[in-house]
């Protein structure tokens, strides 16, 4: 038997790794959900190009049925991720932190995918035991406002990518993802955030890691509301709320893996799932607050309204 | 293809659908298409849901009990209805 040397936890599932896996903690020995290892890849079918960048670098992407598929991020790494429950890593890459970043973003996230959850390009946090998600465009300022949040002790569910388990007969939970949020140098800047609490992330010059002392949740959340952030003035003043009609085709455009596995059945259970959450969350288009002190005036107004 | 009033219609089976708030919303997931359809156009949706199989002119008859609406005004909108599910494979003509 394989001895595993690392243990940890993510989005509700026991991970063993061949690997490390900063910033997550080790946690005691287990049986594992995921297993992670290094090993060559079996051939794929032909690498497609996705609308996924990761460190400046464009994804490709393969798939034999939902259940067997390749994600390459040549020349750097390329995964394997089989039946929601191992991940395969061909790399020569020996830097820990850059394996790491790859392997907990969308490696990670068809692990969830094929394990039936739906998924969010996004950011949450929780107020008063309710989930509340944040969705946007790249540089919208999900991660900037998820900071602004932490900052204010309010616990972090997850940042960048949101995972819902999605049922017809119970409300809509989001999983706790691991605790980090990457911001950028502006964002430390104009939060006022100390420096010595940070690391630098290989994603971007600029970049930051926040989660040493960021507060975390541990447990699963009901999800109350989604927020869709848009460039200050896109929107009116006042939040619009979206009709429930047009929520399913929103959430789509939020899909954070490659596009080509929305086809056939996942296709329809994706869509259907939008529905369920349609029906029951609100989902509201918010103007991101102009500068830093808006910011604050909107955390703290947040904070109470929920 | 001629429609007549006779003619019997199904939805398609790789289809899924579903009413939030006034519209329905349908996808088409084996060729990935994605339909809004608004009031009427969900009744008759529904209409083929529950009844499985319908001739043109039941659809017509139940249209003009449900709604406010001249039959001659109703026969050409359901036309052009029935003749867009078509073309966009939403529903098939039973042989």
């Amino acid at each position: 038997m394989e001895v595993i040397p690392y243990y940890y936890s993510a989005y509700g599932l026991t991970l063993g790794s061949e690997i490390r896996l900063p910033p997550l903690k080790e946690i005691n020995p287990c049986l594992v959900d995921v297993l992670i290892k290094r090993a060559p890849l079996l051939p794929s079918p032909s690498l497609q190009p996705t609308k996924i960048f990761r460190a400046g670098l464009q994804a490709t992407f393969a798939q034999n049925g939902p259940q067997q598929l390749w994600l390459s991020w040549n020349p750097l790494l390329s995964f394997m991720v089989i039946n929601g429950k191992e991940i395969i890593l061909d790399t020569v890459q020996r830097d820990e932190d850059v394996l790491s970043l790859f392997t907990l973003s969308e490696a990670l996230g068809l692990i969830l995918f094929q394990r039936g959850y739906f998924l969010l390009h996004g950011s949450a946090i929780e107020l008063q035991g309710k989930g509340v998600v944040f969705l946007g465009e790249p540089g919208a300022g999900k991660s900037t406002t998820v900071a602004a949040f932490a900052q204010q002790g309010v616990r972090v569910i997850s940042d960048d990518m949101v995972c819902i388990q999605v049922s017809k007969t119970e409300p809509p939970l989001i999983l706790p993802a691991f605790p980090q949020i990457k911001i950028w140098e502006t964002t430390v800047a104009g939060l006022q955030l100390a420096k010595n609490e940070l690391t630098a992330v290989r994603e971007g010059v600029n970049k930051f890691s926040w989660h040493e002392s960021i507060s975390f949740t541990e447990n699963a959340v009901p999800l109350e509301q989604i927020f869709v952030l848009t460039a200050p003035n896109e929107v009116e003043d006042a939040p619009v709320e979206v009709p429930k009609h047009q929520i399913p085709l929103e959430l789509l455009s939020y899909f954070p893996l490659a596009d080509a596995l929305l086809q056939g059945e996942p296709l329809k259970d994706y869509f259907e799932k939008s529905i369920t959450l349609a029906q029951v969350v609100p989902l509201v288009k918010i103007s991101r607050p102009a500068d830093f002190t808006k910011l604050r005036a909107f955390v703290n107004h947040l904070k109470t309204s929920v | 293809m001629v429609i007549t009033p006779d003619t019997q219609i199904q939805l398609v089976p790789n289809q899924s659908s579903s009413v939030l708030g006034k519209e329905t919303v349908l996808l088409n997931y084996e060729l990935g298409n994605y339909y809004e359809l608004n009031e009427v156009g969900g009744f008759i949706w529904s209409l083929l849901q529950n009844e499985r199989t319908m001739s043109i002119g039941d659809i017509e008859a139940r249209i003009l009990d449900e709604f406010d609406v001249e039959p001659a005004v109703c026969h050409d909108e359901l036309m052009l209805f029935i003749d867009n599910l078509l073309r966009e494979k939403l529903i098939e003509v039973l042989a």
